[in-house]
């Protein structure tokens, strides 16, 4: 028998965790017995920001990284990390395959440098702005002080807001007391989780498309030595997530949270279409620009060359996407 | 052994000032980042992100006068009824394995220090804080520590060191 | 070696290197490690232990332990805490065992400021501790009631654990900070209570201050005014939404800072000695308790990786007891796991696990969430691993460890007493938090 653990550091609720439970419960099922995995959610073995050197050490074989907290490490996968620039979540979880597959110096930094195996792209969803107050416009969120971290500072400044940084626990409490107007770059999972809306309960999509991707990695020299007929068995648990399970398993999870949201007053709002491309030319391209300027050449890649072959990945797959975001579908009903 | 108790009380003095400073700044730093913030609405940028790594310098930089002043709780019952060889020993031995434990944690730390300054680490908030330079403190901070423990160790079991919780004048 | 006896022999050395005298810290990093060794090898160990003293002491919720401690310092040199001490024992000074209720009572006010136990044990310790020896307490007695009394720091809001709990288990915050209001003022009635009984029972029983009129007890408080001062500081600060508690914790000691530089009396002395000893002393009690930490992270990576606080409360979870028994025997599950395990570690393993029985058995979440609260945080002050009694010891460090625990045991007890209250009255726990749907 293969035994594994599988080590998160966020909670089995949290939104990409449906479709990990999903690819180990499958990988158990039907490799019949033959693979054992035992799980730690929430930071319980290792903590946040001990993942990535876990899997590359092996003394974890599975875990999901966000590259946020890795960014000295990860600086060619930055080069995936954006906001308002293309609209579907599940079209991410492709583009990043497309790029992973075909962009060497990518492939190298998980495979060569951090020894692990990229098993399956997957992202954050959505990530609403959660205010306390209505706005009319973006206009209104001139001097708001809002929490965000990595990229999503980027556009609360760019929008014109304050970025506040602060730790996950102290932001309910914070949104309470005043101390923040909002909080953006939670996903809407984690987001209605933490019970933000309750202070703070307008959730607005300002049009800046998915949240952050993430990848679920194992430990290349474990991957190496996995039984055959179990490295067919997560081949194929893969191919069916690309091949729609991460979207129907995420639009059942948002669903689901959508209902228990609207349930507990959240109001979900969006803002026009002159407004969203109004804050998309604040953001970008000057965000990308920032990467290829600054990482890029650090980390001795070509920033351009990366850059336009997402561009292509986007144009091919965007369009294909179809996890509908959480304002769409509270208007559904 | 003069030698090296001096030596050792220097390093721990230097150290201990360190770790001063840095308590300083959390303390000046974020009360400014609270009146900054209340007078501008706008937070002093980094004061955040260098607070976690300002704990990290306290506690590694302040290990050896912690121990120097014997900060490190323990359980004497057992060492208080003993005298002569056999409290020399039972001393020695709880310091002996003080030093183990924090062998145990120096080695790996420098490592992953190694590590850190090679890829120039650095976290990620508001702003971009370097923070390859706090795991070199940790392991240096671990290191000295270990020596010192060691030093407590040696003397406890050829001195004799008294149960007392008072902090004790030397190294 | 058989694996599955890892546990067992790690436990086992934990109680063996503390009782010879090995100091906590390295007691419990050395057990872990013997663990980790027995069911992986040492090359893994060395591996795991690269980057934890750094994760585990990189963290900004630890950031307001070494600022409280530095401003209950400050304020000590500057004779604060004693004057704040004075006005609570102006009050309650002459009943038996009025200091140690005293200190329960500023417990519970600086736990309304504060989220974190430990915070509350170091501030409430460093000031009323020297009063109560002066007074000639029962070192057990007033050591077991400040370690106790820092258990309020999560149960009366604000209180990060509760808000942990809350999305854990996705109910909602806000209710779960409001509910933990009522069971903290009855954890404080039943303390004093306690300390009542044991005081005029024996301990410390001559131990009593001449009762102060209403007159002069009101001129003591007026007298009293840095206090007050430290009080809108800290609590106004954070309540008007200007701060959050770290924040606060800055802010306060800064205050104290300054109310030292204005002390005459501390520049008689000598006012640089004073505040190099203020620092000094803070940078050694935070050593101490991170270092613990450390030790304790160490031995809990060791615990979780076999999976022993999933096991039981699996076991429970697929016990078939009926319901009630079965609620009881998970909040029992905290005991063991809470001699060794701080409060995060457990709820994250053990709530996922548990509450889906919780739930279907139709059990309220917020009377649940209150009551793992509760339990989790007696787990702060049983031996062996029991942080509020190190940081107690380690201010206090005429009162030896043992002692510590043994004063703690008595308000481990009346825990129990009032999670029994609890647990029979679900409505003191839900009555408020119901309040706010009425609304
Ligand atoms: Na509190
Ligand atoms: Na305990």
């Amino acid at each position: 028998a293969t035994s594994l653990k599988f080590d998160s550091y966020v909670s089995d609720s949290a939104g990409p965790s449906w479709i990990d439970r999903w690819y180990l419960d499958e990988l158990e099922k039907r490799t019949n017995g033959e693979v054992e995995i035992r799980r730690y959610w929430s930071g319980s073995l290792n903590k946040v920001g001990e993942h990535l050197a876990a899997a590359r050490d092996g003394t974890s074989e599975i875990t999901l990284i966000a590259p946020g907290y890795y960014q000295a490490e990860l600086p060619v996968t930055r080069g995936l990390e954006w906001y308002f620039r293309m609209n579907r979540a599940d079209a991410l979880q492709r583009v990043c395959r497309e790029v992973y597959d075909n962009f060497e110096p990518l492939r190298a930094e998980w495979e060569q440098r951090h020894r692990s195996k990229v098993l399956y792209w997957t992202n954050w969803n959505y990530a609403p702005l959660v205010l306390r107050e209505p706005i009319n416009s973006l206009e209104d969120l001139k001097g708001k002080r809002i929490r965000g971290y990595g990229v999503a500072t980027d556009v609360i400044e760019a929008l014109g807001g304050t970025a506040i940084p602060m730790a996950a626990p102290e932001v309910y409490p914070a949104l309470e007391r005043g101390i923040l107007d909002g909080v953006y770059g939670f996903d809407f999972v984690t987001a209605v989780a933490y019970k933000l809306h309750e202070i703070a309960p307008h959730f607005y999509d300002i049009g800046d498309g998915p949240h952050a991707p993430s990848a679920v990695i194992m430990n290349k020299q474990v991957h190496d030595n996995l039984p055959e007929d179990v490295r067919k068995v997560s081949d194929e648990l893969i191919s069916e997530i690309y091949g729609g399970q991460f979207s129907s398993i995420y639009e059942d999870v948002l669903s689901r949270y959508v209902d228990t949201a609207t349930a507990e007053g959240v109001r979900f709002a969006t803002i026009s279409d002159e407004e969203k491309q109004r804050a998309r030319d604040l953001v970008q391209p000057a965000q990308i620009d920032k990467w290829k300027k600054e990482v890029a050449p650090q980390a001795g890649v070509d920033g351009d060359a990366m850059q336009s072959m997402i561009d292509d990945a986007i144009a091919k797959f965007d369009p294909e996407g179809t996890l509908p975001r959480p304002y769409e579908i509270s208007k559904r009903s | 052994m003069n030698v090296i108790q001096a030596t050792l009380r220097i390093v721990s003095n230097l150290f201990g000032v360190v770790a001063m400073l840095f308590l300083a700044f959390l303390m000046f730093g974020i009360t400014a980042d609270v009146i900054m913030r209340g007078l501008t609405g706008d937070p002093l940028s980094g004061v955040f992100e260098m607070s976690e790594l300002s704990l990290v310098m306290v506690v590694f930089m302040g290990a050896m006068w912690a121990q120097r002043d014997r900060a490190h709780i323990r359980v004497n019952i057992l060492s208080q009824r003993l005298s002569g060889r056999a409290h020399r020993a039972i001393m020695a031995f709880g310091w002996g394995c003080g030093a183990l434990a924090l062998l145990m944690l120096a080695w790996p730390a420098t490592q992953e220090a190694v590590y850190s300054v090679s890829i120039r680490e650095f976290r990620w908030g508001y702003t971009q804080i370097p923070i390859w330079w706090t795991k070199v403190g940790l392991a240096l901070g671990l290191w000295f520590a270990a020596i010192q423990m060691i030093c407590h160790a040696t003397f406890a079991l050829v001195q004799d060191e008294s149960d007392d919780h008072q902090p004790i004048a030397e190294a | 070696m058989d694996p599955s006896l890892a546990p067992y022999i790690a436990v086992a050395l934990i109680f063996i290197l503390m009782a010879a005298g090995v100091p906590v810290f390295a007691a419990l990093a050395l057990s872990g490690a013997a663990g980790i060794i027995m069911v992986e090898d040492f090359a893994f160990l060395l591996t795991r232990l690269k980057s934890l003293p750094y994760s585990v002491t990189a963290v900004y919720t630890l950031v307001i332990i070494p600022l409280f401690i530095l401003m209950g310092s400050f304020a000590h040199h500057a004779e604060v805490g004693k004057k704040l001490f004075n006005v609570a024992s102006k009050w309650t000074g002459h009943l038996p065992g009025g200091l140690a209720m005293s200190s329960i009572l500023t417990s519970a006010g600086f736990a309304a400021t504060s989220g974190s136990s430990v915070a509350t044990a170091a501030t409430v310790g460093s000031v009323a501790l020297p009063e109560m020896k002066k007074a000639g307490y029962d070192p057990a007695l007033s050591a077991g009631a400040v370690a106790a009394g820092g258990v309020l720091g999560v149960l009366i809001p604000p209180s990060v654990l509760l808000i942990f709990y809350a999305a854990l288990t996705e109910t909602s915050a806000g209710k779960m900070l409001i509910a933990g209001f009522v069971p903290g003022l009855l954890t404080t009635i039943v303390f004093m209570f306690g300390i009542y009984f044991i005081a005029k029972r024996g301990a410390s029983k001559g131990a009593v201050t001449p009762r102060a009129g209403w007159g002069e007890a009101a001129i003591g408080t007026a007298q009293a005014w840095q206090v007050l001062v430290l009080f809108i500081v800290v609590m106004g600060g954070i309540y008007l939404g200007l701060m959050t508690p770290t924040e606060a914790g800055a802010l306060g000691a800064f205050a104290a800072f300054l109310m030292l530089l204005a002390h005459r009396g501390a520049w008689k002395a000598g006012m640089l000695g004073k505040i190099t000893e203020s620092f000094r002393s803070s940078i050694d009690t935070t050593v101490m308790i991170l270092f613990t930490i450390i030790g304790a992270g160490v031995f809990s990576y060791f615990l979780t990786l076999v999976q022993v606080p999933n096991q039981l409360a699996q076991a429970v979870v697929d016990s078939g007891l009926p319901p009630y028994l079965v609620i009881g025997c998970l909040l029992l599950v905290f005991v063991p796991l809470g001699m060794f395990l701080d409060a995060f570690s457990m709820m994250v393993i053990a709530i996922p696990i548990m509450f889906p029985t919780v739930r279907s058995l139709g059990f309220d979440p917020i009377w649940f969430g209150i009551l793992t609260v509760k339990m989790c945080e007696i787990g702060l002050i049983t031996p062996p691993v029991g942080l509020n009694c190190y940081v107690i010891a380690g201010i206090d460090r005429e009162t030896p460890l043992p002692t510590v625990f043994r004063g703690a045991l008595w308000f481990v007890a009346m825990e129990f007493v009032t999670i029994l209250i609890l647990f029979s009255f679900p409505g003191i726990i839900t009555w408020l938090p119901n309040l706010m749907d009425a609304n």
